[in-house]
């Protein structure tokens, strides 16, 4: 049976950052238990089109159905990048098929990934 | 044929149906409080026994026209369109084995099953099935598929994920047909409206509902049939089965213990406080609000308006701002809401004003605006809500016209009183 919802602080997942590294990870508000995770750059992106469309080549697959918000699954999951270029806001949503003590870990790599594709 | 294809937004009543059965958007959070307040109300037994037969009633007629716009023709193509549109509008996956004599269906991920695990699961031993809506369901299901008479199949969850099973199991058989009820379709939504109504920060109202509701169309349930949006598990459900369950739930209760229809009443407009906090804050607090109305800085007057904004999005009617005096008055009115639809086709006029959600959520818009710090993010944790709507709040609601009573408009006021 599913566990119980929980706080993200009472799940460990509130920690996980990866600044020095250029990323900074939170996880977002929310029941979902460490699924949803915003994440900031340090060094700001000029161009977002340019960056989805990197993220395009990189495999990513645009889906977006709202204006004004970029929504990217990754490519080798149901992973999905959502950002919002006017508030320079991106959020990572882990797939729920992932066990929940795997969730920060995966939500680490990808941010990884992405800051490295949208950096380069 | 898509799920999607039957949908309708109807924009001047902020009203939304599904193959022309009423239909509104709803949290976990809300459905499991409505579900709890009708139990802790009739207790379990007969709290379990109105929501299935509200359920069965309201998906009977539902599936029936959904069946029939499909040209599903034989008992298992009816039975297939009935299993995906329950998953479509994220009520988790049923598996209907049962024919016109009756068999089984089981149930996984079932929305309030999985939810009431999710939420309660770890800290409360439950003690009886949460899934009366998927029962109801199953049962009209088959006897739509089976062209029986409605209301004529009895479903009992046997098995449910919230008491610790592994998956929700239901028994079907042939039961006695219970009184018809006069139908809710979206003719009585359009017949039941007052003339339109237009209030403040229309145009900024209009431009969120837009996105919002470009959205939504497009939401659907995932492999398991959740919709997981806003931080919080979505229905899209049939408004006939809230209805009836609140208003027969009050019937029984004025009957039966007059004097505890207060509190009842009072535990409905608290429905409202439960969605408002939790699907409402979700909304104001993500990516795709950003989007759509722009970042959510917490100022009062951008709150009362998204939060309308949202009311007519998710399909709770045409709620309008008639006036905006931010720390102090606020007064919202409605031409139409999903109660008062219902009410007023099932019950005619009401000796007093009852559209409890109405009520609660106009209090809780204010609660958002006035006590949440929007900028610091906040967790919208069951602490949180309790430190906002326990005790003495210092807003006041009151419901000043009902359509209910047969006046032209709905309208809450509320006042701050701290």
């Amino acid at each position: 049976m599913a566990a119980p919802l929980r706080s993200a602080e009472e799940e460990g997942h509130a920690a996980t950052s990866l600044e020095g590294r250029g990323v900074r990870l939170t996880v977002a508000t929310g029941c979902f238990r460490g699924l949803n995770w915003n994440l900031e750059l340090e060094h700001p992106v000029v161009d977002w089109a340019d960056a989805v469309a990197r993220l395009v080549t990189a495999g990513w697959r645009e889906t977006s159905r709202l204006a004004g918000l970029f929504d990217l699954v990754s490519p080798e999951a149901e992973h999905h990048l959502v950002i919002v270029p006017r508030s320079e806001w991106m959020q990572l949503r882990v797939s729920y098929l992932v066990p929940q003590s795997e969730r920060s870990a995966i939500a680490a790599e990808l941010a990884e990934r992405v800051a490295a594709i949208v950096r380069a | 044929m898509t799920q999607e294809s039957f949908r309708a937004y109807l924009p001047d009543l902020g009203l939304m149906t599904n193959a022309g059965a009423p239909t509104v958007f709803h949290c976990h959070h809300f459905n499991l409080f409505l579900d709890q307040t009708v139990d802790d109300a009739l207790g379990p037994q007969d709290g379990a026994r109105l929501r299935f037969v509200a359920a069965r009633e309201a998906s009977h007629a539902f599936l029936r026209a959904l069946c029939v716009r499909h040209g599903a023709l034989t008992p298992v193509e009816k039975l297939t369109v009935a299993m995906a549109a329950f998953s479509a509008m994220g009520h988790g996956r049923l598996e209907i084995t049962a024919d016109a004599n009756g068999g089984g269906a089981t149930g996984e991920y079932l929305h309030y099953g999985y939810t009431w695990a999710q939420k309660y699961g770890q800290r409360v031993r439950r003690r009886h099935p949460a899934d009366a809506f998927a029962a109801g369901y199953a049962a009209a299901a088959v006897e739509v598929a089976y062209g029986l008479e409605r209301e004529t199949m009895e479903a009992t969850e046997t098995k449910c994920v919230a008491m610790r099973a592994e998956r929700c199991q239901f028994e079907l058989k042939r039961g006695t047909q219970t009184p018809a009820l006069p139908p809710v379709r979206e003719q009585e939504l359009k017949a039941a409206a007052r003339p339109p109504l237009s209030g403040l920060y229309e145009p900024e109202i209009a431009k969120i509902v837009a996105g919002l509701t470009q959205f939504a169309s497009s939401v659907g349930g995932d492999e398991r049939g959740l919709i997981q949006a806003f931080g919080v598990f979505i229905t899209m459900h049939l408004s006939g089965y809230y209805n009836r369950v609140t208003y027969e739930t009050l019937a029984q209760i004025e009957k039966a213990s007059p004097a505890s229809v207060g509190v009842l009443e009072e535990l409905f407009r608290e429905s409202g406080h439960v969605c408002v906090f939790n699907t409402f804050g979700g909304i104001l607090q993500s990516p795709e609000w950003a989007a759509i109305a722009g970042p959510h800085t917490g100022d009062v007057t951008q709150t009362i308006i998204g939060c309308v904004a949202i009311a007519r999005a998710l399909g709770f009617g045409h709620w309008v701002i008639q006036e905006l005096a931010p720390r102090s008055r606020v007064v919202l009115r409605a031409p139409c809401t999903y109660e008062s639809a219902y009410y007023l086709t099932r019950h005619g006029t009401a000796p007093r004003p009852n559209e409890y959600f109405f009520q609660g959520a106009s209090l809780a818009f204010c609660q958002l605006a006035y006590r949440v710090d929007w900028k610091a993010r906040p967790e919208l944790t069951p602490e949180f809500y309790e430190a906002l709507f326990r005790g003495t709040m210092p807003c006041k609601a009151e419901q000043t016209h009902a359509t209910t009573m047969g006046q032209p408009y709905s309208e809450i006021v509320v006042t701050q009183v701290g």
